[in-house]
């Protein structure tokens, strides 16, 4: 747009601000640093480093000039480099790791003989580029694709998943650069839904997103390392990640498990796919929770308690009356629920609501909190809402469109919640083409 | 040149840490001669053109920008103040209370654009952010 800026950091963040610069295309921008912290200090701190700072702003806004910037190597994004190295299997892995090319598992050598194998597995052509992955802004060509496939376990006939996990993370309404430099712990989350789950022998029953489950770790191995290697989101810096989680090594990855769904209606399917379709949903989640409840004899009772956690997950950021139809706002963050119903719980619940419409209406009615266990500033309710004190009940979301239900797992009576990343504008589907 | 199967990698997930200092190391391995890809991928970044600097606040138009991260606006409150005092004559404009949809971490290019055009709109000459966190 052409207007100058000054942008004020505090310590601890400016590396991300430099990093997001260099990814946008800055050779050098105006930095005024502040101590951290910023946030959740008194005001007469946040004055006197205000007060502080001053002089370096002013000197900034009039009297900085950015450095030349340096001609970008054209560098072509296919092939990519073959190295050559010599040492045993561990030495391998040792110089990947050191040279920010894996996560801190082992990988499987992505050899050209077996990425050749796996570019077996599409008709795409490998020199494509599917993604420039941010923050690094790293071009994700197919062959890469396949590269990371094989390093993360992947097989050839997983490329058409690949592919399509690519392209949801990639979409706008994902999110890719907030939710992979936050200093939230998210969680790429995907489900798989339509016939490619048993096909590939996707896990969907007992223990589907813990381990012994090979394609899933696979395709949630194969996330982060795009992530990390080519989008460069590592730590500390740009991913800013307070605590980490173990999803920033192997993604959510998991099957409907269609065939023990009561509403006989999967996910996929009811946003609009057909059965025969193959789909891929994703969103970046913050860390969801459990529902366990071995006691509740109705739907009513389970869906109370479901709600309490609806209502709690994420609990700090979380917005009351938040509506899936808005856009993120200071006052409407996540603004949406997954629930991962176990098919125990979805019969309990399929017994007194025959239709997720019905269960998503309760939903929405029952997920409250009182007004003081939000955040400041983070619910607002509406002028039609009425008056209402610090213990008035405000219901997290606005609207049964905030409800989505897929039924996964098995026996059991388990369920989870998993909640957005709240730039995250809607969960992103894509159809697996073969 | 030797690959290793998939299975063979995974096993030796459980065989022994790769990390730098990890304390559990198998039995030396055959030294081996690899090639592999490089699996990082090359950089696209376009060369953004910076903007013209101003070198005086006097008479200027300042625009605060928040993104929503808590006291970002209580740090542009106070710089306000301190802009009033020290330059009198500079319109500063509050985006943050002006266009209310800009309190927000812009979570695509689109919505940075829009924000930026609102800048714009708002006849900026200089924008001053608070990143704060």
């Amino acid at each position: 747009m052409g207007i100058p800026t000054v942008t004020i950091t505090s310590s601890e963040f400016t590396g991300l601000a430099r990093n997001t610069m260099k990814s946008i295309g800055f050779a050098d921008m105006a930095f005024v640093e502040v101590p951290h912290p910023m946030g959740m200090i008194p005001l007469d701190e946040i004055r006197a480093k205000v007060d502080k700072a001053f002089p370096q702003i002013m000197k900034m806004a009039t009297a900085w000039q950015p450095s030349a910037a340096g001609a970008s190597a054209s560098v072509p994004a296919y092939p990519a480099e073959r190295i050559k190295f010599k040492g045993d299997y561990e030495a391998l892995n040792k110089m990947f790791y050191s040279k920010k090319w894996s996560i801190g598992l082992p990988i499987v050598p992505p050899t050209p003989q077996a990425v050749a194998a796996m570019l077996k597995g599409t008709k795409r052509d490998p020199s494509e580029v599917v993604w420039t992955v941010p923050p690094k802004m790293g071009r994700l060509t197919v062959e890469l694709v396949a590269a990371i496939g094989t390093m993360a376990g992947a097989k050839p006939e997983h490329m058409p998943l690949l592919l399509a996990v690519v392209k949801a993370l990639s979409h706008p309404d994902y999110d890719w650069r907030g939710s992979s430099t936050t200093t939230a712990p998210t969680v790429p989350v995907v489900i798989i839904s339509g016939p490619i789950v048993k096909e590939l022998g996707i896990g969907y029953s007992t223990g589907a997103i813990g381990g012994e489950m090979p394609v899933n770790t696979a395709i949630g191995y194969f996330i982060n390392l795009v992530g990390d290697i080519v989008g460069g989101s590592m730590p500390p810096d740009p991913d800013k990640s307070s605590h980490g989680s173990t999803g920033d090594l192997v993604a959510l990855v998991v099957g409907e498990n269609e065939e023990q769904n009561p509403w006989k209606q999967s996910y996929a399917v009811e946003r609009g796919f057909q059965p025969t379709d193959s789909v891929v949903t994703s969103f970046a989640a913050y860390l969801g929770t459990n529902n366990t409840d071995h006691t509740s004899g109705n739907g009513e009772q389970l869906l109370n308690t479901i709600s309490l956690g609806v209502a709690g997950v994420a609990c700090g950021i979380t917005s009351c009356f938040a509506d899936y139809d808005k856009p993120y706002a200071l006052s409407n963050k996540v603004k949406y629920a997954f629930l991962l119903l176990g098919p125990e719980h979805a019969d309990t619940i399929y017994r007194g609501f025959p239709s997720k419409q019905a269960v998503k209406e309760y939903v929405i009615k029952k997920a409250v909190a009182p007004l003081w266990m939000y955040a400041p500033d983070v619910c607002k309710p509406p002028e039609s809402f009425g008056e209402y004190t610090p213990d008035t009940l405000m219901p997290r979301f606005a609207k049964p469109e905030s409800v989505h239900i897929v039924v996964t797992g098995g026996p059991g009576k388990q369920s989870q919640i998993w909640v957005p990343f709240p730039t995250g504008v809607r969960p992103v589907l894509v159809k697996v083409e073969k | 040149m030797k690959l290793l199967s998939g299975t063979l990698a995974i096993l030796s997930l459980f065989a022994f840490s790769i990390l730098p200092a990890g304390p559990a190391t198998a039995a030396k391995q055959p030294e081996q001669a690899w090639e592999v890809l490089n699996p990082s991928g090359t950089v696209a970044i376009e060369t953004v053109k910076p903007a013209q600097r101003i070198t005086t606040l006097e008479g200027k138009t300042i625009v605060l920008r928040w993104n929503n991260k808590n006291n970002g606006d209580k740090v542009l409150e106070r710089l306000a103040e301190l802009l009033g005092e020290k330059v009198p004559s500079a319109k500063v404009i509050k985006l943050y209370e002006t266009e209310k949809s800009t309190i927000m971490t812009s979570g695509s290019k689109a919505e940075a654009q829009r924000i930026a055009k609102l800048a714009k709109d708002a006849k900026a000459d200089l924008v001053i952010a608070a990143q704060a966190d």
